[in-house]
């Protein structure tokens, strides 16, 4: 019994360190590949418009609901202990620090890391890589790279968006439901936010781009064949890249905001 | 020329190809048959570079592949175009695009000789008209003929085939069949064709290989076949 767990946890250590090594060649090599070959930038334009623009309006959405549930409790609580000149740079703070690029790259993991990890695992089991090193066309540089860059490029510009808009979801709760001063609201972001804050957050989500965007092709180039192979790394893909997001943004908030 | 030497290749340490030799002649049209999971389709692989074998030659025209850069096999690869079992056109694109994709990514060609190219080669597929169509609106039979328009558009010295008339119906069979057996006329390009299907087989064949333990019995024609006994006649039988 103790001999077949062991063999068991062997198992799926050895499993999971034998990944690790396959997901890090990976990675040096679409390094690799990105540093040495020309990029395809009209393949990054196509896939900045698919994966950035069209994560736009849920990012809006979202942004503006979770500035405004966020105030909502904030406003409450500070007005208690009569705080509410503080509000909106507390609201600020949280948002270009934290919220703002923690939320779009929940929301970013979710809806470009699954189409990453489907599309190139649709791609991988229908023999679509294949024929494309068939036709001496490299897989890292004519898929992996583009998303990289695209996805790198375009989350500062959603994060910048998310963090606006949320901003000014909490100035409607702030102003509408806790009736602070419109100008106090702005004036105490302007006083606590430093550029630091926002070039920080944008920074942060430049890497939570980039790690979804190198997870979910890894998973999508490596899914096994049929619907189920792609389904399993697709959800994988999501689950992955969410549990890597909050895990660097701690050590990255603690690098960043000391 | 194509030649394969003493070829072995096992995956997850199971041996699909043990000691595989052939030679293929230029112009030369050959059937692979076999069961299915025998190693046929990975054949096909080899001989493009798209793996490796554990060890082996593999030679084609007087060059080794099994030695070469990712950089040198692409030239090696200009020459070899291949259909795969899916089509495995890309989604993305139109028909058109797909066709267009290998001229435009190797480069040399200005855009008007392209489309020229493309309309080309989709009339020789008896696909004309069709470079506006989506992948998704075609039939399993047209996925095909795009396949080979696309695999055609470098005009390839070599045809790999990998299961070309599997899942189609009689007629599509014998439509993809005829544009075989046409190409290799037309074009006189070496056709290695890997298939279950017995018409294929008996149509488009110069020679006929029964893969079988990782390794090729001596050949058969399209005429021996039905009187060679043991394997093939029982492949011929619908045994296999």
């Amino acid at each position: 019994m103790i001999k077949e767990i062991s063999v068991y946890f062997g198992q799926r250590v050895i499993g999971f360190f034998e990944e690790l090594g396959v997901m890090t060649l990976f990675f040096f090599r679409t390094i690799r590949v990105m540093v040495t070959q020309p990029i395809h930038w009209r393949q990054t334009i196509v896939q900045m418009k698919e994966l950035g623009t069209n994560s736009f309006w849920i990012t809006i959405i979202t942004a503006m609901f979770v500035g405004m549930a966020f105030t909502l409790q904030v406003v409450r609580e500070f007005l208690k202990f009569g705080a509410g000149n503080m509000i909106g740079g507390v609201v600020g703070i949280a948002f270009w620090r934290e919220l703002g690029p923690m939320m779009t790259g929940v929301v970013v993991a979710g809806r470009v890391g699954a189409a990453v990890a489907a599309e190139l695992g649709t791609m991988k089991v229908t023999e679509q890589v294949e024929a494309l090193e068939s036709m001496s066309q490299d897989p890292i540089r004519f898929l992996v790279v583009p998303r990289l860059i695209a996805v790198t490029l375009m989350m500062p510009l959603l994060v910048g968006v998310a963090d606006v808009v949320g901003f000014f979801g909490g100035y409607v709760i702030a102003v509408g439901v806790g009736r602070i001063n419109p100008y106090l609201y702005l004036d105490s972001a302007n006083s606590m936010l430093k550029v630091g804050d926002i070039g920080g957050g944008l920074l942060k989500a430049g890497f939570f781009g980039f790690l979804i965007a190198m997870i979910s092709s890894y998973m999508g180039l490596h899914a096994r064949s049929g619907a189920k192979g792609v389904g399993e790394m697709t959800t994988r893909a999501v689950v992955v890249s969410l549990i890597v997001i909050f895990i660097v943004n701690y050590f990255l908030s603690s690098l960043l905001y000391q | 020329m194509i030649e394969l030497i003493d070829i072995w290749k096992s995956y997850d340490e199971r041996p699909i190809i043990r000691g595989l030799s052939l030679t293929v002649q230029r112009g030369e049209k050959i059937s692979i048959i076999g069961p299915s999971g025998c190693g046929k389709s990975t054949l096909l692989r080899l001989i493009l570079g798209l793996h490796r074998p554990d060890s082996g030659q593999i030679i084609v025209d007087g060059q080794d592949i099994t030695k070469m850069s990712t950089e040198a096999l692409k030239d090696v690869r200009a020459r070899i175009g291949m259909l795969f079992q899916s089509a495995a056109l890309f989604d993305s694109m139109t028909v058109g695009g797909n066709v267009a994709f290998p001229l435009e990514e190797t480069g040399g060609f200005a855009a008007g000789e392209i489309e020229t190219i493309v309309a080309e080669k989709l009339d020789m597929v008896e696909m004309a008209g069709a470079e506006e169509k989506d992948p998704a609106e075609l039939s399993g039979g047209q996925r095909k003929r795009v396949g080979l328009a696309r695999a055609l558009a470098r005009s390839p010295e070599v045809m790999l085939y990998d299961e070309p008339t599997t899942g189609l119906d009689p007629i599509l069979s014998t439509n993809i069949e005829n544009l075989i057996v046409k190409l290799n006329d037309q074009l006189h390009v070496t056709s290695i064709i890997v298939t279950h299907q017995i018409s294929t087989i008996l149509r488009v064949s110069d020679k006929i290989y029964m893969m079988q333990d990782g390794q090729l019995m001596p050949p058969q024609t399209p005429e021996t076949i039905g009187s060679a006994g043991n394997l093939y006649t029982t492949f011929i039988n619908g045994g296999l």
